[in-house]
C-alpha cells in the first residue's frame, strides 16, 4: 500500500563504485508537495542518489519507490530528471530539443514551455551548441519543468552559471513549483543561494545522511542557517 | 508511432554528415572510373573497381552502428535517451532502421551514378542484350538482391548492438567485451540455427531460378540452372538474432547506467 | 516587497514580520489585498509552501483574512491594525529590556540611558536640519 504521504520512499540503499561507496545505507521518505534540498559536498552521493531515483542507476542493495513503484519506465513519466552535465543534442536547435522531448510525454505544457524560454530569454533558433554554460542550464531547466511532473530531479542546477543565470533559475525554480501536485529535490553544494527555496533539507555525507528534516524547525532548533549549518556539518 | 518516429528522424539526422559523406565519396568514384575509362582502361577492370564501394559498405555499416551508440555516450545524450518513458526496443529498432536506410541512400547513390555515368558504354557493348530481356526483370532481380543484402545487415547491426550493450555494462575492458560478445553472439547463433534446423526440414524449399526468372536469361546460355535454396538452418538463427535483438533492448532500457 | 532575510531565522516568520510592520507603519492599511502566494513567494525567491505557512499563520492570528477565489485581506476590523501596532510596539520594547539586562544593565540605568539616547537623537535631528514630530 502506498503511503500518500511520501511520494519517494528509500530504504537501505547501497551503490558502490570500484575504490567508493557512493551510497553507504540511505534510508529516507520524501514528504509531497516540499521542495528538498540535497546537501552535501561534491562527492557525498547527491547525484546518485538522484540518479537512483531517476532510474539511470541501479543500486547494488535497498530499494527507492516512486509512488510504490521502483524506477521503471511507468515512473519515468512521472519523473523529470535535470542532471548536472549537459545531456542535450548538440546539432539541434533549442526550439528543436523542445520538440523532440516534449513527444514523449504526454503532460509537457506548450504555454509554459513558450513562457519559460521567454522568461530564460532563450532564443528558439539557436543552436545547442553555441550557447554559454548559463544559457545551456537555463534550456535544461526548461525542459525540466515544462511538464506536469509528479516529481522534479534538479541535479546541481547553479553550478558552474554566472550570477544572472543563477538568479534566473532561482526564480524559475520558484515561479513553476506547484505544490499542490508537485515535488521538488535540488542538489546543491551552493546552499546560500537556495537556502530559501527549501521545505526540507538533507544533508548527505560520504553516501550517509547526515541529519535530514524540516528547514524552518532546523533554524529553530540550532538558530543558525542552512548555510551555517553546513559549514559546521562540513568542516 | 509518434515517438518512435521522432527518434528515427533524430537518428537520420544525426547521420546527416556520415550519409552525405559516403553518398559524395561513391559519385567521385564512379565519375573517376568514367573518366580513367575514356583515358584507356578496359571495361571489365572498370566494373570490378567498381564494385570495390560495395565491399566497403557492409564494413562502414558495421562501424556505424557501434559509431551511433559510441556517440550518445560521448556526447552524454544518453541521459536524454534513457529518461524518455519508452521501452528499450524503440531506441534500438530506430537506430537499426536508421541504419538500413543509411545503406540504401548510399547504395542508391553508387547504383545511380554508376548508371548515370556509364550509360553509353553498357547500351555500347550490352546493347542487343538489354533490348532482348525486359527492364522489369532487372528491376525484380535487383530489388530481390538488395531485400537479401539488408537481411543479412540487418542481423549484422543487431550483434554489434548488442555487443557495444554488453560493453557498457562492465566496467572495464569494454573493448575486450565488446570483441567477445559478437564473436560469442556469431557462433551462438550459428549453433542454434544448426540445433533448431530439424524443426524446420518440413519448410518447403525456395528455386532461385525461378525467384530470379533465370529462364529469361536461358535463350543466350542455353541452359537454366536449377537451384533449390534449403534455409531450414536460417531460420533458427533469424529466430536467435530476433532472441538477441530482444536481449539487448531489455539490458539497454533495464541494466544500462549512465556515466560520467 | 522587500526583505533582507537573516538565513538563521525561519523564513516565515520574518514574512510575518514585515507584513505587520507595514500593517503598524501604515504601508498596508486594513481591508488591503496582499499579493498572491505565488507572488509573494516568486518576488521573494522563497518557496510558495513558505508563503503559504506565514499567511495561514498570519490568519489564525485574525491579521488577515483569505476569501475563496479572490485572494488573502488585512482584515477590515480596524482594531486590529491598531492591535498589531501595539504588538509590535510591545515586543520591541521588551526585545530592548531583555537584551540591556543581559548586559547587566539596571532598570535604573536603562531609563537613565533612554532619556541619554533620546536627547543624542535630538540633536542629531537638529544637525540634520529635521524636524521632530513626537
Amino acid at each position: 500500500m502506498t503511503d500518500q504521504k511520501y511520494i519517494v520512499e528509500i530504504a537501505g540503499l547501497r551503490k558502490r563504485y570500484p575504490g567508493v561507496d557512493a551510497l553507504d545505507g540511505i534510508d529516507l521518505k520524501i514528504t509531497r508537495g516540499e521542495i528538498w534540498g540535497l546537501l552535501g559536498p561534491n562527492g557525498s552521493g547527491k547525484s546518485t542518489l538522484l540518479k537512483c531515483i531517476a532510474g539511470l542507476v541501479k543500486p547494488d542493495s535497498g530499494q527507492v519507490t516512486i509512488n510504490g513503484s521502483k524506477p521503471s519506465r511507468k515512473t519515468k513519466s512521472a519523473v523529470a530528471f535535470v542532471p548536472e552535465i549537459d545531456h542535450l543534442y548538440n546539432w539541434m536547435t533549442v526550439q528543436q530539443t523542445l520538440n523532440f522531448i516534449s513527444a514523449f510525454y504526454d503532460d509537457w505544457q506548450k504555454e509554459r514551455e513558450q513562457e519559460l524560454l521567454e522568461f530564460m530569454k532563450l532564443d528558439p533558433r539557436k543552436k545547442v551548441s553555441t550557447l554559454s554554460k548559463g544559457m545551456r542550464a537555463r534550456l535544461k531547466l526548461v525542459v525540466g519543468l515544462s511538464r506536469n511532473s509528479e516529481l522534479v530531479l534538479l541535479d546541481e542546477p547553479l553550478s558552474g552559471i554566472d550570477p544572472s543565470s543563477r538568479d534566473r533559475i532561482v526564480e524559475g525554480i520558484v515561479r513553476q513549483f506547484r505544490s499542490e501536485k508537485q515535488t521538488m529535490i535540488l542538489s546543491t553544494h551552493a546552499v546560500d543561494e537556495t537556502e530559501r527555496l527549501y521545505d526540507s533539507v538533507i544533508f548527505l555525507s560520504e553516501g550517509r545522511v547526515h541529519i535530514s528534516g524540516s528547514a524552518e524547525e532546523l533554524r529553530i532548533k540550532h538558530s543558525k542557517s542552512m548555510n551555517e549549518l553546513f559549514k559546521e556539518v562540513y568542516a | 508511432m509518434k515517438r518512435f518516429l521522432r527518434l528515427l528522424g533524430k537518428d537520420l539526422e544525426a547521420s546527416k554528415l556520415p550519409i552525405l559523406f559516403n553518398s559524395g565519396l561513391s559519385i567521385v568514384w564512379i565519375a573517376f572510373l568514367r573518366y580513367r575509362y575514356e583515358a584507356g582502361w578496359s571495361l571489365g577492370m572498370v566494373f570490378i573497381l567498381m564494385t570495390i564501394p560495395l565491399t566497403f559498405l557492409p564494413i562502414w555499416l558495421m562501424w556505424q552502428t557501434y559509431q551511433t551508440l559510441r556517440t550518445e555516450w560521448r556526447e552524454k545524450t544518453t541521459y536524454t535517451l534513457l529518461l524518455l518513458p519508452i521501452p528499450g526496443w524503440q531506441i534500438t529498432l530506430s537506430k537499426w532502421t536508421a541504419l538500413l536506410i543509411e545503406f540504401t541512400i548510399v547504395l542508391a547513390a553508387l547504383v545511380g551514378s554508376a548508371l548515370l555515368f556509364f550509360l553509353g558504354p553498357i547500351n555500347e557493348y550490352y546493347g542487343s542484350f538489354l533490348q532482348a530481356v525486359p527492364l522489369t526483370w532487372f528491376l525484380r532481380n535487383g530489388f530481390l538482391l538488395y531485400l537479401g543484402a539488408l537481411a543479412t545487415f540487418s542481423s549484422f547491426i543487431i550483434l554489434v548492438q548488442l555487443a557495444f550493450i554488453v560493453s557498457k555494462l562492465v566496467g572495464r575492458f569494454r573493448g575486450l567485451a565488446a570483441l567477445w560478445t559478437l564473436l560469442l553472439a556469431t557462433w551462438l547463433v550459428e549453433r542454434v540455427g544448426i540445433i533448431l534446423d530439424p524443426l524446420f526440414r518440413w519448410l518447403p524449399p525456395i528455386h532461385i531460378e525461378q525467384l530470379f526468372r533465370l529462364d529469361v536469361i536461358a535463350q543466350y546460355t542455353n541452359y537454366t540452372p536449377e537451384i533449390a535454396y534449403h534455409y531450414s538452418a536460417e531460420v533458427g538463427s533469424w529466430l536467435a538474432t530476433l532472441g538477441l535483438f530482444l536481449l539487448s533492448s531489455w539490458l539497454l532500457e533495464n541494466w544500462i547506467e549512465t556515466d560520467d | 516587497m522587500r526583505i533582507d532575510f537573516d538565513p538563521a531565522v525561519p523564513i516565515y516568520l520574518q514574512i510575518i514580520d514585515e507584513i505587520k510592520r507595514q500593517v503598524a507603519t501604515g504601508v498596508l492599511a486594513a481591508g488591503d489585498k496582499l499579493p498572491s502566494q505565488r507572488d509573494l513567494a516568486a518576488e521573494l525567491h522563497v518557496n510558495a509552501n513558505t508563503v503559504q505557512r506565514a499567511y495561514r499563520e498570519m490568519e489564525a492570528e485574525g491579521l488577515v483574512e483569505t476569501l475563496r477565489g479572490q485572494g488573502t485581506f488585512i482584515c477590515q476590523d480596524p482594531n486590529v491594525v491598531e492591535k498589531t501596532r501595539g504588538e509590535m510596539i510591545n515586543k520591541l520594547v521588551a526585545d530592548f529590556i531583555r537584551s540591556m539586562r543581559s548586559l547587566g544593565c539596571s532598570d535604573d540605568s536603562i531609563l537613565a540611558l533612554i532619556k541619554l539616547g533620546l536627547g543624542k537623537n535630538e540633536e542629531i535631528f537638529e544637525k540634520r536640519g529635521v524636524k521632530k514630530n513626537d
